[in-house]
């Protein structure tokens, strides 16, 4: 058995670190942490006045504000939680695909393992979910540097195999987590795309910040093959015999309209999207990531 | 649709090639593990339409290309209104051209020749053709084919020279046939430029009939035209030579030339001037003409110390200078000696005092048939041979002499004996009462011992009686024959020697032959011809066989050296050996053949005159092999077309 620890790079994971994981919407969290909170708090940054209702504490009234104006406001600021952010990673057959270049599900485990231990590292809580039709993992999210290594192992204990159950993962996990959370999702997406954005929908309802990986080989994308070839379904035993010359053009259209709907569907949704193709660097899509919220959230 | 190479058709299964790699390939598919099967089997069912049309279209273009490939080797010829819209100008032009001694007739002021004037006409009309069609000349003397570079270089060709021979007009198209086949030749124009000279171009020649079936046989369309030049024929007179003999007398030589001279046109007797040459010491002599055709005979004394030599006969200049001069050599021949072997001394006493009569100074020697045997045949010239069919060593010894050039005139035995001998066979008597004797009714007289006397007159072979003959089967030539039509007189040539066979004896109870009206000039004859047949040959017509001898190497005397003796008329020499080469007596023959009998000749191919040369074509056939070899390069183009990958590159979208 591999060494669960080898899906960290450790020169990825230290140009990484510098860069903060940060939901860009307010997270509910268990303790004080780095993230907005939708409830108001006791930090130093100043929210809002409100007005003064019976049961309010009076020691939050705001003196100087009645002294002026002889009526009472209550002075808020906001709160500040730490994340929960939940992976939710494919296990299906077809990310057992390996083209041109790594192993899908090679890419997704660093990818998972990576942002695992960002968050954790940085003081949230990761959680992992293996969508896999027969030995499906989930681990609860955790802050405890420990949590690390079980995600680790499960990653690296993980084969890709079955058909797709991503929509059935994600939709059992809308039901499960009732706190604000990022959820990550790293997937080739190879499953009914109104069914896996009708789960996006459903996660963004319930104020979750959603994020999804999406890894595809370069061969999937450019369907350069010069022979007929037998191609063997991995998620089942079908299989077909075509002239890849002859329907190239109807695949490829098939294909970029797939995607566009996926992208598309993803930005309607408020849905960080990110591709990542297997024979790129992940780390520049991790990079993206990161940084985009950061950027978005104010200046580093 | 034909083809002119039709075994290529053969290869037509090759178009099944693509199809079959088509298969194979099929069945050549690898294996891929895939994870978006979702996307390629939507592509399928959209693409699958569409993509067997293009596979299918692939597969024709490749299956057309291959059969345009098969089919433009094959060379096809189409017809029709199909081959009208094809047809330009033709593949080939191939142009036939006269070279005959009688094409040296003028036929205009300018004093240009008919092969002048053909060969300025063919070069005017190959002008148009000359970048579009194959350019080739097939002369009469040589039938050699030649390729024209151009209309420009037809005066220029080796082959259209003027010449003293005959023309072959059926194996002159014979040789153009074998040239077109050979050549694989397509669309052919041949254009045939001749004066038409009846004896060129017999129309009762046996060839014509194959001619045409050959031409039919080929999937090509041919147009002939043809071109008669001089066909209105100014006045002419040609000689040729018959004989020149030399004849010893007891003073000394005398040369006896023989020569006929016909005139194209006779209306009253004319007085000709005649140069006559002899060892070049030129004489002059004149010979009045008194009909259109005359034998002409000239003797001049030769000088004791003279052997051999050699001469000519010139008329004066008219419109063609090609058969105004006859060659001849002469050659003093040996005084042999005549055999008379039988063992009837009646008929061997006729014989012998029919001789002495012909000739005095010649020992003829009277033999019985078993004195024959011990016989020293070596100086003998003449054999007379009275009695059974020789056999055994006899019949050796005579077979032999007379194969090594003697004469011998057989009368019949008493008895049919049945022995073949040199292929003639005495079989059976018959016998007429004296009160109605057998009479001749046809026989020879343009040559052999029975022709006409030098003056024109028949010999009287109508007071010829027979009482009994021997009928004879035999496989030489009659040369004369009696009312029953059984033969009188027959010949073999055997060799150099020559043999008769008379079919009654020469004793008056069976005929009349002693009389010596018929006997004594054919005896004379026959003795001429031993001592000719005793000498090499020496007069040859242009295009005989024996000049064509390549171990032979003649040069002209008196002339020009690069004479030819196969071409030109003149006197050659080899070694000791003198040959006279004259123009064919059938040259001088004025009759014309009418061009249009051509079409009579050969009904079933397209022959116009000249004349007609503007006119389209009938049903004309044209090669289509550049045209299917165009298509085959479109349908190679288009399925090099359909089977470009798609040029615009794959939007691959960036990761992250």
């Amino acid at each position: 058995m591999p060494n669960p620890f080898d899906l960290l790079e450790s020169d990825v994971v230290a140009r990484l670190k510098a860069i903060p994981l940060l939901a860009r919407m307010p997270m509910e969290g268990s303790v004080s942490g780095h993230h907005k909170s939708p409830h108001r708090g006791s930090s130093v940054e100043f929210a809002e006045y409100r007005n003064y209702v019976p049961g309010d504490d009076i020691r939050r009234l705001d003196w100087r504000v009645f002294a002026r104006t002889d009526r009472f406001y209550l002075k808020e600021f906001e709160a500040e939680t730490n994340l929960r952010c939940h992976l939710v990673v494919d296990g299906s057959g077809s990310m057992a695909f390996a083209g041109e270049g790594r192993p899908k599900f090679e890419v997704v485990q660093r990818i998972a393992a990576c942002l695992a231990h960002l968050t954790i590292q940085q003081g949230d809580a990761a959680g992992l979910n293996i969508s896999h039709s027969k030995d499906a993992f989930e681990a609860p999210a955790k802050r405890t540097p420990s949590h690390v290594s079980l995600i680790l192992e499960a990653l690296s204990k993980a084969s890709p195999s079955g058909e797709t159950m991503l929509t059935e993962t994600l939709t059992e996990l809308a039901e499960k987590i009732r706190r604000r959370a990022l959820v990550v999702i790293i997937s080739d997406l190879f499953c009914d795309t109104k069914a896996l954005l009708s789960c996006c929908q459903h996660l963004r309802f319930k104020k979750h910040d959603v994020a999804v990986f999406h890894v595809l080989d370069p061969q999937e994308i450019s369907f350069e093959f010069d022979r007929p070839i037998r191609f063997q379904d991995m998620e089942s035993s079908f299989s077909l015999v075509s002239e890849p010359a002859m329907i190239r053009d109807a695949y490829l259209k098939e294909f970029h309209q797939y995607l566009e709907q996926v992208r598309g569907g993803c930005m309607e949704l408020n849905v960080d999207y990110r591709r990542v193709i297997t024979n790129e660097p992940y780390e520049s899509a991790i990079a993206g990531f990161l940084r985009d919220r950061a950027q978005s959230m104010g200046p580093l | 649709m034909f083809f002119i190479q039709q075994t290529i058709l053969l290869g037509l299964p090759l178009i099944l090639v693509p199809i079959i790699i088509h298969l194979i390939n099929r069945q050549r598919f690898r294996r891929k593990q895939w994870a978006a099967m979702e996307f390629i089997l939507r592509a399928n069912r959209s693409a699958i339409t569409q993509a067997k049309l293009r596979h299918f279209l692939i597969l024709l273009f490749r299956t057309l290309a291959v059969l345009a490939l098969i089919l433009a080797v094959s060379r096809p010829l189409i017809g029709g209104w199909l081959g009208n819209t094809f047809s330009g100008a033709p593949d080939v032009v191939l142009m036939l051209l006269d070279r005959s001694a009688s094409m040296e007739t003028k036929v205009n002021a300018e004093g240009q020749s008919r092969r002048e004037r053909a060969l300025n006409l063919l070069a005017d009309a190959a002008r148009q053709f000359e970048n579009k069609s194959r350019l080739v000349l097939i002369d009469s003397a040589t039938k050699t084919a030649i390729d024209l570079a151009s209309a420009e270089t037809l005066a220029a060709s080796p082959t259209v020279s003027a010449t003293s021979t005959q023309a072959d007009g059926p194996g002159l198209l014979e040789s153009a046939f074998q040239w077109i086949v050979e050549n694989q030749a397509g669309n052919t124009e041949i254009w045939i430029a001749s004066d038409f000279q009846a004896s060129n171009w017999n129309a009762d020649d046996d060839r014509w009939k194959t001619i045409g079936e050959r031409f039919d046989s080929l999937p090509q369309s041919f147009t002939f035209r043809t071109l008669s030049i001089g066909q209105a024929d100014s006045p002419n007179l040609g000689t040729t030579l018959k004989e020149a003999l030399v004849k010893v007398t007891g003073s000394g030589a005398t040369l006896q030339v023989t020569s006929d001279v016909t005139a194209s046109e006779f209306e009253e007797a004319q007085n000709y001037p005649v140069d006559v040459e002899i060892d070049e010491s030129v004489s002059q002599s004149e010979i009045q003409l008194i009909a259109s055709k005359m034998r002409w005979r000239q003797s001049m004394d030769l000088a004791n110390t003279k052997t051999n030599g050699w001469g000519s006969i010139l008329l004066p200049s008219d419109s063609n200078p090609a058969d105004n001069q006859a060659f001849f050599v002469y050659q003093r021949g040996l005084s042999g000696k005549t055999f008379i072997v039988g063992n009837d001394p009646v008929e061997t006493q006729i014989c012998s005092l029919l001789l002495n009569a012909v000739a005095p100074d010649q020992d003829h020697l009277v033999m019985t048939t078993a004195g024959a045997l011990n016989a020293d045949w070596s100086d003998c010239q003449l054999a007379v041979w009275m009695g059974a069919t020789p056999a055994g060593n006899v019949a050796t010894q005579l077979r032999k002499f007379i194969t090594e050039g003697g004469v011998c005139l057989f009368f019949p035995p008493s008895e049919p004996d049945n022995i073949p001998f040199l292929g003639s066979t005495w079989t059976q008597l018959g016998v007429m009462s004296n009160e109605a004797p057998m009479k001749i009714s046809t026989w020879t007289e343009s040559e052999g011992p029975l022709r006409v006397t030098a003056e024109g007159n028949s010999l009287p072979l109508g007071r010829i009686e027979a009482y009994e003959w021997m009928e004879l089967t035999s496989g030489g030539e009659t040369l004369a024959s009696f009312v029953n039509e059984i033969p009188f007189l027959t010949r073999a040539i055997a060799a150099q020697g020559a043999a008769y066979w008379c079919a009654t004896s020469v004793a008056p109870t069976q005929s009349n032959l002693a009389d010596g009206l018929t006997l004594l000039p054919m005896m004379e004859r026959l003795l001429n011809e031993a001592v000719m047949r005793s000498l090499p040959r020496s007069s040859f017509e242009c295009g005989d066989p024996f000049l064509t001898q390549d171990n032979i190497e003649w040069r002209a005397v008196g002339r020009s050296n690069d004479l030819d003796p196969t071409l030109n008329a003149g006197v050659y020499t080899s070694g000791d050996r003198y040959i006279a080469v004259n123009v064919p007596a059938s040259e001088i023959d004025p009759d014309r053949f009418n061009a249009s009998l051509l079409s009579a000749s050969l009904p079933s191919l397209s022959i116009r005159n000249w004349e007609d040369s503007a006119g389209a074509q009938a049903n004309p056939t044209s090669e289509i092999w550049r045209f299917i070899l165009f298509g085959m390069l479109a349908f190679l183009l288009a399925e090099s077309f359909l089977i470009l990958p798609n040029t615009t590159p794959a939007a691959v979208p960036a990761s992250g």
